[in-house]
């Protein structure tokens, strides 16, 4: 019974894990549609915003977050 | 987190700031894997960290600051932000006829070129896959910090002040500056190096070693690759006047920084004190435990239970444990001040004897180096 119960409860653990996991996966696809969606930002390219700068004369911002 | 928010209102253009991120290309680095090293430098403790810079990868400054885990906003404002938002812009319309003074800003080659290249984060590919397990195969900042320090532990050798005490805040030499502004001086503590300076509240600080300074990170920076000693100049703006500052920083400047509330001091834990956290006794519990406040009092607030970071449980450490001797030295006051010790004096695969007091009693038990 103590081994059942050890064996369900390291199931239920792993589990959580992995909602945990795709929990984080998801933040991070999210965070890239919608700064996406505001069409404010290059996303993660920063020769492209380099390429950007360089066309228009702009300076860059760049935000590591 | 409040960081969030201050990253949301940058990401959706706050009213306040909208104007001035439209004369931007505005770009979003969430990874730092393939990240360049050499041109990137800054506190990989942050959660949020900004640079201005022109295509041609010459910086104009930085912003993103923090001394306190649980309060990421005390150090930034959305207000200073765009401070220094306007300020990289003036930089840029002078350029190039300002480049050399922006020269200082970047530093020196690291020996590593992007992170990945570090032995402890070589599993990482250098790019995210969002179609498999995106956030597993991120490199996050404080890893980089971690990574570096390892080197050091690996090879036997002091992980030195620089490296310890990285991106001092201008409060380590005394100078209190408003987050809300670039960097005006708040307060100069009593018989700091910035008094005896004699920087002044309400002082703004133009340039600190002929680099212009947009925000209290840009004087991190000046801070962080300072040579120790060393005199700094500055130039502030006093009553609309401009004005010379000399700043002489002392062999041991760094010290009166504090670490502990860095994500990075999570992995030194491990290394110095087997995964123990500590905090220093104050008031009643020092007198409770009939302890003077000079001496040394540092009491386990947590003991790590898995992997490497169990050690100091296994080797029979327990929470509520004061520890009053490490190495058979009692000077050590601050959890700072110990892992330091530690991790400059005393190598992997060392026991250090160290004695608790625990129900009255003194203990004594050996702490295994990491």
């Amino acid at each position: 019974m103590r081994r059942h119960f050890t064996i369900l409860t390291g199931l239920l653990l792993l589990a959580a894990g992995l909602v945990q996991g795709e929990d984080r996966d998801t933040k991070v696809r999210n965070d890239l549609k919608e700064v996406q969606a505001t069409g404010l930002w290059i996303y993660n390219d920063l020769p492209k915003g380099i390429a950007e700068a360089e066309k228009t004369g702009k300076p860059l911002l760049i935000v590591f977050r | 987190m409040a960081c969030k928010g201050f990253d949301e209102q940058v990401v959706r253009h706050d009213p306040e700031i909208q104007e001035l991120m439209e004369q931007f290309v505005r770009v979003r680095i969430v990874q730092t894997n393939g990240m360049d090293l050499s041109l990137f430098q800054f506190d990989f403790d942050l959660t949020f960290a900004a640079f201005f810079m022109n295509a041609d990868k010459t910086i104009y400054g930085r912003y993103g600051s923090r001394s306190d885990q649980k309060d990421p906003m005390r150090d930034i404002s959305i207000e200073g932000f765009g401070k220094a938002l306007a300020a990289a812009l003036a930089i840029h319309q002078e350029y190039p006829a300002n480049k050399a003074a922006l020269r200082g800003k970047k530093g020196h080659s690291s020996q590593f070129t992007v992170p990945e290249a570090y032995p402890s984060l070589s599993k990482y590919k250098p790019k995210l896959d969002y179609s498999g397990n995106v956030a597993k195969g991120c490199i996050h900042c404080h890893m980089i910090g971690a990574a570096e320090r390892q080197i050091f532990r690996n090879d036997h050798k002091p992980i030195p002040d620089e490296v310890l005490y990285l991106w001092p805040m201008p409060d380590v030499i005394g100078l209190t500056l408003n987050p809300h502004e670039k960097a005006t001086v708040v307060r100069v503590a009593n018989g700091s190096p910035a008094e005896k300076a004699g920087f002044l509240p309400g002082d703004e600080i133009l340039t600190l070693e002929g680099q212009p300074i947009i925000s209290i990170a840009d004087v991190q920076w000046v801070l962080h690759t300072a040579r120790t000693p060393t005199t700094l100049q500055a130039a502030v703006r006093r009553d609309r006047q401009p004005i010379n500052v000399s700043l002489s920083l002392s062999r041991n400047w760094r010290r009166q920084g504090e670490i502990s509330w860095r994500t990075t001091t999570w992995d030194l834990r491990r290394m110095a004190l087997g995964g123990l956290v500590l905090e220093a006794l104050t008031g009643a519990d020092r007198r409770s435990a009939e302890l003077e406040d000079t001496e040394m009092a540092l009491r386990v607030k947590h003991v790590g239970q898995y992997g490497d970071h169990a050690a100091g449980k296994k080797a029979g450490f327990q929470k509520g444990d004061i520890l009053v001797s490490f190495d058979a030295q009692t000077n050590f006051m601050t959890e700072t001040e110990l892992i330091v010790y530690a991790l400059q004096n005393k190598m992997p695969s060392v026991r250090v004897p160290v004695t608790v007091l625990r129900a009255g009693e003194q203990v004594n038990l050996e702490l295994p180096m990491q």
